[in-house]
Protein backbone atom coordinates (compact mmCIF):
# COMPACT_ATOMS: atom_id res chain seq x y z
CA UNK A 1 0.00 0.00 0.00
CA UNK A 2 1.39 3.41 -1.15
CA UNK A 3 2.19 5.60 2.29
CA UNK A 4 0.69 8.29 0.41
CA UNK A 5 -2.22 8.20 -2.13
CA UNK A 6 -4.13 11.29 -4.05
CA UNK A 7 -6.79 10.73 -6.24
CA UNK A 8 -8.71 13.29 -8.06
CA UNK A 9 -8.08 15.58 -5.82
CA UNK A 10 -9.00 19.07 -6.34
CA UNK A 11 -9.95 22.38 -4.89
CA UNK A 12 -11.74 25.51 -5.90
CA UNK A 13 -11.48 28.65 -3.79
CA UNK A 14 -14.53 30.64 -5.28
CA UNK A 15 -13.28 31.28 -8.92
CA UNK A 16 -9.83 30.11 -8.56
CA UNK A 17 -8.92 26.32 -9.13
CA UNK A 18 -5.96 25.71 -6.84
CA UNK A 19 -5.76 22.53 -7.83
CA UNK A 20 -7.63 20.48 -10.55
CA UNK A 21 -7.49 16.48 -10.67
CA UNK A 22 -4.21 15.32 -9.65
CA UNK A 23 -3.16 12.05 -8.69
CA UNK A 24 -0.19 10.23 -7.28
CA UNK A 25 0.98 7.64 -5.16
CA UNK A 26 4.56 7.95 -2.99
CA UNK A 27 5.96 4.58 -1.57
CA UNK A 28 7.12 4.44 2.08
CA UNK A 29 10.94 5.12 2.23
CA UNK A 30 11.19 7.18 -0.89
CA UNK A 31 11.91 10.71 -0.96
CA UNK A 32 9.88 12.74 -3.25
CA UNK A 33 9.93 16.31 -4.49
CA UNK A 34 6.72 18.29 -5.23
CA UNK A 35 8.00 20.79 -8.16
CA UNK A 36 6.14 23.69 -9.21
CA UNK A 37 5.72 27.29 -10.06
CA UNK A 38 4.47 30.12 -7.63
CA UNK A 39 0.89 29.67 -7.56
CA UNK A 40 0.81 25.63 -8.78
CA UNK A 41 -1.80 24.62 -5.57
CA UNK A 42 1.57 22.61 -3.80
CA UNK A 43 1.12 24.26 -0.48
CA UNK A 44 -3.16 23.46 -0.84
CA UNK A 45 -2.20 19.91 -1.96
CA UNK A 46 -0.39 19.01 1.37
CA UNK A 47 -2.99 21.43 3.54
CA UNK A 48 -5.53 18.95 2.01
CA UNK A 49 -3.36 15.80 2.17
CA UNK A 50 -3.20 16.87 6.21
CA UNK A 51 -6.92 17.55 6.73
CA UNK A 52 -6.35 21.41 7.25
CA UNK A 53 -8.02 22.49 3.82
CA UNK A 54 -10.99 20.29 2.66
CA UNK A 55 -11.26 19.48 -0.53
CA UNK A 56 -13.75 20.14 -3.18
CA UNK A 57 -13.69 17.05 -4.92
CA UNK A 58 -11.84 13.73 -4.78
CA UNK A 59 -9.09 11.99 -2.13
CA UNK A 60 -6.02 11.84 -0.29
CA UNK A 61 -5.04 9.37 2.26
CA UNK A 62 -2.14 8.61 4.14
CA UNK A 63 -1.29 4.95 5.11
CA UNK A 64 -4.99 4.39 3.50
CA UNK A 65 -6.80 6.66 5.35
CA UNK A 66 -7.80 10.18 5.28
CA UNK A 67 -5.40 12.46 7.73
CA UNK A 68 -8.52 13.36 9.68
CA UNK A 69 -9.27 9.76 10.64
CA UNK A 70 -5.97 8.35 11.64
CA UNK A 71 -6.25 7.54 15.50
CA UNK A 72 -2.95 8.48 15.83
CA UNK A 73 -1.37 11.10 13.09
CA UNK A 74 1.36 12.67 15.22
CA UNK A 75 2.91 8.65 14.85
CA UNK A 76 2.39 8.89 11.47
CA UNK A 77 2.77 11.70 9.98
CA UNK A 78 5.05 14.81 10.75
CA UNK A 79 4.55 18.02 8.60
CA UNK A 80 6.59 21.31 8.74
CA UNK A 81 4.08 23.80 6.82
CA UNK A 82 5.09 27.36 6.20
CA UNK A 83 2.00 29.50 7.48
CA UNK A 84 2.43 27.50 10.85
CA UNK A 85 3.47 29.33 13.82
CA UNK A 86 4.71 29.65 17.59
CA UNK A 87 3.22 31.50 20.52
CA UNK A 88 5.94 34.12 20.55
CA UNK A 89 5.91 34.31 24.81
CA UNK A 90 6.23 30.14 24.60
CA UNK A 91 9.55 28.50 25.09
CA UNK A 92 10.80 26.24 22.19
CA UNK A 93 10.78 23.46 24.82
CA UNK A 94 7.26 24.50 25.96
CA UNK A 95 5.88 24.20 22.45
CA UNK A 96 7.26 21.03 21.97
CA UNK A 97 5.89 19.59 25.03
CA UNK A 98 2.22 21.19 24.78
CA UNK A 99 2.38 18.80 21.06
CA UNK A 100 3.71 15.90 22.98
CA UNK A 101 0.86 16.00 25.80
CA UNK A 102 -1.52 16.02 23.06
CA UNK A 103 -0.58 13.42 21.11
CA UNK A 104 0.07 11.01 24.19
CA UNK A 105 3.89 11.30 23.65
CA UNK A 106 6.34 11.16 26.38
CA UNK A 107 7.14 14.75 27.00
CA UNK A 108 10.69 14.14 27.76
CA UNK A 109 10.81 13.81 23.43
CA UNK A 110 10.60 17.26 23.05
CA UNK A 111 14.27 16.95 24.48
CA UNK A 112 15.46 14.85 22.09
CA UNK A 113 13.89 16.50 19.24
CA UNK A 114 15.73 19.64 20.18
CA UNK A 115 18.81 17.90 20.32
CA UNK A 116 18.12 16.36 16.98
CA UNK A 117 17.30 19.53 15.04
CA UNK A 118 20.18 21.36 16.87
CA UNK A 119 18.00 23.64 19.05
CA UNK A 120 19.22 22.01 22.89
CA UNK A 121 20.96 25.23 23.59
CA UNK A 122 18.33 27.41 22.83
CA UNK A 123 15.09 25.29 24.25
CA UNK A 124 13.89 27.58 26.88
CA UNK A 125 14.38 30.62 24.76
CA UNK A 126 11.10 32.25 24.34
CA UNK A 127 10.27 31.71 20.47
CA UNK A 128 9.59 35.10 19.64
CA UNK A 129 13.58 36.09 19.47
CA UNK A 130 13.97 33.32 17.07
CA UNK A 131 15.50 33.84 13.95
CA UNK A 132 13.82 32.07 10.87
CA UNK A 133 16.55 29.46 10.51
CA UNK A 134 15.72 28.74 13.88
CA UNK A 135 11.83 28.48 13.97
CA UNK A 136 12.32 26.07 10.26
CA UNK A 137 14.21 23.89 12.91
CA UNK A 138 11.83 24.03 16.07
CA UNK A 139 9.17 22.85 13.50
CA UNK A 140 11.25 19.85 12.87
CA UNK A 141 11.77 19.38 16.00
CA UNK A 142 7.72 19.34 16.23
CA UNK A 143 7.43 16.73 13.11
CA UNK A 144 9.70 14.30 14.31
CA UNK A 145 8.28 14.16 18.14
CA UNK A 146 6.01 11.67 17.09
CA UNK A 147 9.05 9.82 15.33
CA UNK A 148 6.35 9.87 12.68
CA UNK A 149 6.50 7.32 8.83
CA UNK A 150 5.86 9.91 6.62
CA UNK A 151 7.76 13.59 6.77
CA UNK A 152 6.26 16.18 4.83
CA UNK A 153 8.09 19.48 4.38
CA UNK A 154 6.88 22.31 2.67
CA UNK A 155 9.88 24.57 1.81
CA UNK A 156 11.96 23.15 4.72
CA UNK A 157 15.08 24.88 3.48
CA UNK A 158 13.57 28.30 3.71
CA UNK A 159 15.61 30.44 6.30
CA UNK A 160 18.17 27.66 6.76
CA UNK A 161 21.88 28.23 6.59
CA UNK A 162 24.15 26.52 4.43
CA UNK A 163 25.00 24.08 7.23
CA UNK A 164 21.48 23.57 8.27
CA UNK A 165 20.67 22.74 4.52
CA UNK A 166 23.27 20.30 4.44
CA UNK A 167 22.46 19.04 8.14
CA UNK A 168 18.53 18.83 6.69
CA UNK A 169 19.56 17.01 3.47
CA UNK A 170 21.27 14.43 6.10
CA UNK A 171 18.36 13.84 7.79
CA UNK A 172 15.77 13.33 4.99
CA UNK A 173 18.34 10.91 3.22
CA UNK A 174 18.87 8.94 6.57
CA UNK A 175 14.85 8.94 7.52
CA UNK A 176 13.80 7.29 4.13
CA UNK A 177 16.79 4.63 4.67
CA UNK A 178 15.42 3.72 8.00
CA UNK A 179 11.59 4.06 7.02
CA UNK A 180 12.56 1.74 3.29
CA UNK A 181 9.96 -0.89 3.70
CA UNK A 182 10.66 -4.57 1.98
CA UNK A 183 9.49 -2.81 -1.46
CA UNK A 184 12.13 -1.05 -1.91
CA UNK A 185 14.87 -2.21 -4.49
CA UNK A 186 18.06 -2.83 -2.56
CA UNK A 187 21.52 -2.93 -4.71
CA UNK A 188 24.37 -5.66 -3.53
CA UNK A 189 27.38 -5.90 -4.67
CA UNK A 190 28.90 -9.52 -3.95
CA UNK A 191 31.54 -11.94 -5.21
CA UNK A 192 29.37 -14.81 -4.86
CA UNK A 193 26.06 -13.30 -6.06
CA UNK A 194 24.48 -16.70 -7.35
CA UNK A 195 24.92 -18.49 -3.47
CA UNK A 196 23.09 -14.73 -2.25
CA UNK A 197 20.81 -14.95 -4.45
CA UNK A 198 19.85 -18.88 -3.95
CA UNK A 199 19.54 -18.03 0.21
CA UNK A 200 17.48 -14.85 -0.93
CA UNK A 201 14.95 -16.66 -3.37
CA UNK A 202 14.61 -19.15 -0.58
CA UNK A 203 13.66 -16.22 2.00
CA UNK A 204 10.78 -15.11 -0.30
CA UNK A 205 12.62 -12.44 -1.73
CA UNK A 206 12.62 -11.50 -5.50
CA UNK A 207 16.05 -11.37 -6.79
CA UNK A 208 17.59 -10.21 -10.46
CA UNK A 209 21.04 -10.51 -12.03
CA UNK A 210 22.34 -7.24 -12.96
CA UNK A 211 26.06 -8.23 -14.38
CA UNK A 212 29.06 -9.57 -12.57
CA UNK A 213 29.03 -9.65 -9.22
CA UNK A 214 25.71 -7.21 -9.28
CA UNK A 215 22.34 -8.10 -7.71
CA UNK A 216 18.80 -6.07 -7.20
CA UNK A 217 16.19 -7.57 -4.33
CA UNK A 218 13.40 -6.53 -4.07
CA UNK A 219 11.13 -7.65 -1.35
CA UNK A 220 13.65 -7.74 1.80
CA UNK A 221 14.55 -5.18 3.59
CA UNK A 222 18.72 -4.20 4.11
CA UNK A 223 18.96 -6.02 7.63
CA UNK A 224 17.09 -9.13 5.78
CA UNK A 225 19.71 -9.29 3.10
CA UNK A 226 22.61 -9.17 5.18
CA UNK A 227 21.27 -11.34 7.58
CA UNK A 228 20.61 -14.28 4.94
CA UNK A 229 24.77 -13.23 3.91
CA UNK A 230 25.81 -13.92 6.97
CA UNK A 231 23.56 -17.31 7.93
CA UNK A 232 25.17 -18.66 4.44
CA UNK A 233 28.70 -17.03 4.67
CA UNK A 234 28.58 -14.95 1.91
CA UNK A 235 30.33 -11.60 1.16
CA UNK A 236 29.25 -8.45 0.54
CA UNK A 237 31.08 -5.58 -1.06
CA UNK A 238 28.25 -2.91 -0.83
CA UNK A 239 24.72 -3.08 0.01
CA UNK A 240 22.34 0.54 -0.72
CA UNK A 241 19.13 1.61 -1.70
CA UNK A 242 18.59 2.10 -5.28
CA UNK A 243 17.40 6.05 -5.96
CA UNK A 244 15.00 7.26 -7.99
CA UNK A 245 15.49 10.09 -10.40
CA UNK A 246 13.49 12.09 -8.45
CA UNK A 247 15.62 11.55 -5.37
CA UNK A 248 18.89 12.36 -7.09
CA UNK A 249 17.12 15.30 -8.37
CA UNK A 250 16.15 16.46 -4.83
CA UNK A 251 19.50 15.21 -3.29
CA UNK A 252 21.72 17.26 -6.24
CA UNK A 253 19.12 20.33 -5.65
CA UNK A 254 19.35 20.45 -1.25
CA UNK A 255 23.00 19.48 -1.61
CA UNK A 256 24.25 21.95 -4.09
CA UNK A 257 22.90 24.60 -2.09
CA UNK A 258 24.23 22.92 1.03
CA UNK A 259 27.65 22.25 0.77
CA UNK A 260 29.83 24.10 2.66
CA UNK A 261 32.28 25.82 1.03
CA UNK B 1 -9.76 13.84 25.94
CA UNK B 2 -7.65 14.04 29.71
CA UNK B 3 -4.51 14.26 27.17
CA UNK B 4 -6.44 17.40 24.92
CA UNK B 5 -7.43 19.27 28.23
CA UNK B 6 -3.80 18.69 29.83
CA UNK B 7 -2.34 19.94 26.81
CA UNK B 8 -4.50 23.20 26.75
CA UNK B 9 -3.89 23.92 30.46
CA UNK B 10 -0.21 23.65 29.78
CA UNK B 11 -0.74 26.15 26.81
CA UNK B 12 -1.92 28.50 29.43
CA UNK B 13 1.16 27.62 31.98
CA UNK B 14 4.03 28.39 29.50
CA UNK B 15 2.97 32.03 28.31
CA UNK B 16 2.91 35.24 30.76
CA UNK B 17 -1.42 35.79 29.66
CA UNK B 18 -2.63 33.39 32.48
CA UNK B 19 -0.15 34.02 34.85
CA UNK B 20 -0.81 37.66 34.74
CA UNK B 21 -4.26 37.32 34.92
CA UNK B 22 -4.39 35.02 38.13
CA UNK B 23 -1.90 37.25 39.53
CA UNK B 24 -4.16 40.42 39.14
CA UNK B 25 -7.00 38.30 40.57
CA UNK B 26 -5.33 38.05 43.62
CA UNK B 27 -3.67 41.90 43.70
CA UNK B 28 -6.10 43.28 42.33
CA UNK B 29 -8.84 41.90 44.33
CA UNK B 30 -6.76 42.42 47.49
CA UNK B 31 -6.30 46.33 46.48
CA UNK B 32 -10.26 46.33 45.58
CA UNK B 33 -11.40 45.04 49.29
CA UNK B 34 -9.25 47.51 51.33
CA UNK B 35 -10.32 50.00 49.09
CA UNK B 36 -14.06 49.64 49.71
CA UNK B 37 -12.91 48.49 53.89
CA UNK B 38 -11.47 52.08 53.95
CA UNK B 39 -14.50 54.53 52.35
CA UNK B 40 -17.04 52.13 54.12
CA UNK B 41 -19.37 54.21 56.67
CA UNK B 42 -18.82 57.04 54.44
CA UNK B 43 -21.70 59.04 52.78
CA UNK B 44 -23.07 57.07 49.72
CA UNK B 45 -20.80 53.81 50.96
CA UNK B 46 -22.08 50.99 52.79
CA UNK B 47 -21.51 50.63 56.36
CA UNK B 48 -19.91 47.11 57.79
CA UNK B 49 -22.39 44.82 59.74
CA UNK B 50 -21.93 41.35 60.64
CA UNK B 51 -22.97 40.51 57.03
CA UNK B 52 -19.87 41.88 55.56
CA UNK B 53 -18.00 39.06 53.85
CA UNK B 54 -21.15 38.98 51.50
CA UNK B 55 -20.94 42.28 50.20
CA UNK B 56 -16.90 42.47 50.09
CA UNK B 57 -16.25 38.54 48.36
CA UNK B 58 -18.59 40.08 45.75
CA UNK B 59 -16.38 43.23 45.10
CA UNK B 60 -14.13 41.65 42.74
CA UNK B 61 -17.02 40.24 40.58
CA UNK B 62 -16.63 42.75 37.69
CA UNK B 63 -13.03 43.08 36.72
CA UNK B 64 -12.72 38.99 37.24
CA UNK B 65 -15.72 38.65 34.80
CA UNK B 66 -14.10 40.71 32.67
CA UNK B 67 -10.60 38.97 32.50
CA UNK B 68 -12.02 35.51 31.94
CA UNK B 69 -13.75 36.35 29.09
CA UNK B 70 -10.56 38.11 27.86
CA UNK B 71 -8.78 34.96 28.97
CA UNK B 72 -11.39 32.74 26.86
CA UNK B 73 -10.74 34.96 23.63
CA UNK B 74 -7.29 34.86 23.63
CA UNK B 75 -7.11 31.01 24.28
CA UNK B 76 -8.88 30.05 21.15
CA UNK B 77 -8.28 33.36 18.59
CA UNK B 78 -4.83 33.43 19.74
CA UNK B 79 -4.45 30.05 18.19
CA UNK B 80 -5.45 31.73 14.79
CA UNK B 81 -3.33 35.02 15.69
CA UNK B 82 0.22 32.91 15.43
CA UNK B 83 -0.52 30.00 13.49
CA UNK B 84 -0.34 27.73 16.32
CA UNK B 85 -3.74 26.54 15.11
CA UNK B 86 -1.87 24.67 12.15
CA UNK B 87 0.12 22.22 15.15
CA UNK B 88 -2.71 22.13 17.50
CA UNK B 89 -4.61 20.65 14.51
CA UNK B 90 -2.66 18.53 12.99
CA UNK B 91 -1.85 16.55 16.23
CA UNK B 92 -5.24 16.72 16.58
CA UNK B 93 -7.61 16.29 13.19
CA UNK B 94 -10.52 16.16 15.01
CA UNK B 95 -11.35 19.97 15.77
CA UNK B 96 -14.66 19.89 17.83
CA UNK B 97 -12.16 17.53 20.57
CA UNK B 98 -9.67 20.48 20.44
CA UNK B 99 -12.29 23.27 21.05
CA UNK B 100 -14.16 21.13 23.51
CA UNK B 101 -10.88 20.85 25.54
CA UNK B 102 -10.11 24.63 24.96
CA UNK B 103 -14.06 25.20 27.21
CA UNK B 104 -12.68 22.46 29.79
CA UNK B 105 -8.92 24.37 30.47
CA UNK B 106 -10.93 27.98 30.30
CA UNK B 107 -13.46 26.64 33.13
CA UNK B 108 -10.80 25.13 34.97
CA UNK B 109 -8.48 28.72 34.87
CA UNK B 110 -11.72 30.88 35.36
CA UNK B 111 -12.34 28.62 38.56
CA UNK B 112 -8.53 29.35 39.98
CA UNK B 113 -8.96 33.11 39.13
CA UNK B 114 -12.08 32.77 40.92
CA UNK B 115 -10.31 30.74 44.27
CA UNK B 116 -7.55 33.28 44.47
CA UNK B 117 -9.50 36.13 44.06
CA UNK B 118 -12.00 34.69 46.85
CA UNK B 119 -8.93 33.92 49.19
CA UNK B 120 -7.58 37.53 48.65
CA UNK B 121 -11.20 38.60 49.82
CA UNK B 122 -10.15 36.58 53.06
CA UNK B 123 -6.92 37.20 53.66
CA UNK B 124 -7.65 41.18 53.60
CA UNK B 125 -11.05 41.09 54.66
CA UNK B 126 -10.93 38.81 57.67
CA UNK B 127 -7.98 40.68 59.82
CA UNK B 128 -9.33 43.75 58.75
CA UNK B 129 -13.00 43.71 59.85
CA UNK B 130 -12.01 41.79 63.29
CA UNK B 131 -9.39 44.83 63.63
CA UNK B 132 -12.39 47.03 63.73
CA UNK B 133 -14.72 44.68 65.86
CA UNK B 134 -17.23 43.31 63.65
CA UNK B 135 -17.76 40.04 64.44
CA UNK B 136 -18.26 38.29 60.98
CA UNK B 137 -19.35 34.94 60.78
CA UNK B 138 -17.11 32.85 58.10
CA UNK B 139 -19.35 29.62 58.39
CA UNK B 140 -22.41 31.70 56.40
CA UNK B 141 -24.24 30.28 53.60
CA UNK B 142 -24.65 33.29 51.90
CA UNK B 143 -21.28 34.03 51.76
CA UNK B 144 -20.50 30.28 50.75
CA UNK B 145 -23.74 30.71 47.92
CA UNK B 146 -21.67 34.09 46.62
CA UNK B 147 -18.09 32.58 46.71
CA UNK B 148 -19.73 29.60 44.96
CA UNK B 149 -21.22 31.90 42.39
CA UNK B 150 -18.53 33.65 41.32
CA UNK B 151 -17.04 31.07 41.12
CA UNK B 152 -19.07 29.52 38.78
CA UNK B 153 -20.09 32.95 36.72
CA UNK B 154 -16.01 33.56 36.35
CA UNK B 155 -15.86 30.08 34.86
CA UNK B 156 -18.77 30.26 32.45
CA UNK B 157 -17.62 33.77 31.23
CA UNK B 158 -14.39 32.36 30.06
CA UNK B 159 -16.37 29.38 28.40
CA UNK B 160 -18.33 32.37 26.78
CA UNK B 161 -15.33 33.84 25.72
CA UNK B 162 -13.61 30.31 24.11
CA UNK B 163 -16.76 30.61 22.20
CA UNK B 164 -16.73 34.37 21.02
CA UNK B 165 -12.87 33.53 19.89
CA UNK B 166 -14.52 30.73 17.79
CA UNK B 167 -16.97 32.13 16.53
CA UNK B 168 -15.29 35.37 15.47
CA UNK B 169 -11.72 33.83 14.73
CA UNK B 170 -10.50 37.40 14.53
CA UNK B 171 -8.30 37.84 17.80
CA UNK B 172 -8.80 41.50 17.76
CA UNK B 173 -12.75 41.74 16.68
CA UNK B 174 -13.52 39.08 19.31
CA UNK B 175 -11.91 40.99 21.92
CA UNK B 176 -13.24 44.24 20.72
CA UNK B 177 -16.89 42.71 20.42
CA UNK B 178 -16.58 41.14 23.77
CA UNK B 179 -15.59 44.57 25.46
CA UNK B 180 -18.16 46.72 23.52
CA UNK B 181 -20.91 43.98 25.10
CA UNK B 182 -19.43 43.65 28.21
CA UNK B 183 -18.90 47.60 29.34
CA UNK B 184 -21.67 49.38 27.01
CA UNK B 185 -24.44 47.75 28.36
CA UNK B 186 -25.73 46.91 24.98
CA UNK B 187 -28.58 44.77 26.93
CA UNK B 188 -29.72 47.70 28.16
CA UNK B 189 -30.37 49.13 25.61
CA UNK B 190 -31.42 46.12 23.62
CA UNK B 191 -34.20 45.84 26.11
CA UNK B 192 -34.95 49.98 26.62
CA UNK B 193 -35.61 49.94 22.61
CA UNK B 194 -37.83 46.60 22.94
CA UNK B 195 -39.82 48.09 26.14
CA UNK B 196 -39.12 44.28 27.55
CA UNK B 197 -37.21 45.46 30.63
CA UNK B 198 -38.00 41.89 31.96
CA UNK B 199 -35.68 40.93 29.26
CA UNK B 200 -32.51 41.54 30.59
CA UNK B 201 -31.96 39.25 32.82
CA UNK B 202 -32.87 36.54 30.23
CA UNK B 203 -30.27 38.11 28.55
CA UNK B 204 -26.32 36.81 29.01
CA UNK B 205 -24.89 39.53 31.20
CA UNK B 206 -28.27 39.74 32.63
CA UNK B 207 -28.10 36.26 33.24
CA UNK B 208 -25.07 36.25 35.32
CA UNK B 209 -25.64 39.11 36.70
CA UNK B 210 -27.58 36.95 39.42
CA UNK B 211 -24.24 35.28 40.52
CA UNK B 212 -21.96 38.43 40.17
CA UNK B 213 -24.60 40.93 41.75
CA UNK B 214 -27.60 38.89 43.03
CA UNK B 215 -30.72 41.32 44.41
CA UNK B 216 -33.66 42.16 43.46
CA UNK B 217 -34.76 41.93 39.49
CA UNK B 218 -32.00 39.04 38.70
CA UNK B 219 -32.82 35.29 38.32
CA UNK B 220 -32.36 32.93 41.12
CA UNK B 221 -28.80 32.09 41.23
CA UNK B 222 -29.11 28.49 39.96
CA UNK B 223 -31.42 29.95 36.80
CA UNK B 224 -29.22 32.36 35.97
CA UNK B 225 -26.62 30.09 35.95
CA UNK B 226 -28.14 27.46 33.69
CA UNK B 227 -29.31 30.49 31.29
CA UNK B 228 -26.04 31.98 31.45
CA UNK B 229 -24.55 28.34 31.02
CA UNK B 230 -26.93 28.09 27.94
CA UNK B 231 -25.37 31.47 26.14
CA UNK B 232 -21.96 29.79 27.32
CA UNK B 233 -22.24 26.57 25.58
CA UNK B 234 -24.47 27.64 22.70
CA UNK B 235 -22.38 29.91 21.60
CA UNK B 236 -19.24 27.57 21.89
CA UNK B 237 -20.89 24.90 19.84
CA UNK B 238 -21.92 27.55 17.32
CA UNK B 239 -17.98 28.96 17.11
CA UNK B 240 -17.16 25.07 17.48
CA UNK B 241 -18.52 24.23 14.38
CA UNK B 242 -17.20 26.93 12.37
CA UNK B 243 -14.02 25.98 13.53
CA UNK B 244 -14.16 22.29 12.58
CA UNK B 245 -15.21 23.80 9.10
CA UNK B 246 -13.54 26.14 7.97
CA UNK B 247 -10.02 25.71 5.64
CA UNK B 248 -7.02 26.66 7.20
CA UNK B 249 -4.90 27.91 4.89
Amino acid sequence: MAAISVQGLTKRFGDVLAVDQLNFEIDQGTVAGFLGPNGAGKTTTLRMLLGLVAPTAGTATVAGRPYRELPDPARRVGAVLEASGFHPGRSARDHLRVLAVAAGIDPGRADQALELTGLAAAGRRRVGGFSLGMRQRLGLAGALLGDPEVLILDEPANGLDPEGVHWLRGLVRGLADLTAGADRAVRVRTPQPEALRDLLVASGARVALDGPGQLTVTGATTEQVGQAAAAGGVVLHEMRFERSNLEDVFLELTGGKGERP
Amino acid sequence: MTRLVHSELLKLRTTRTARVLLTLAAAGTAALVAIVLLLAGRPGQPALGPDALRLLVLVPAQPLTLAALVLGVLGMAGELRHGTATSTFLVTPKRGRVVAAKLAAAAVTGLAMAAASSAAVLAVGLPWLRAKGIDVAIADAGVAARVAGLAVAVALYAVLGTGLGALLRNQVAAVVVGLLWWTQGVERVLTGILHQPGLERWLPKGAASALTAPGVGTLPMWAGALVFAAYGLGLALLGGRLVARRDLT
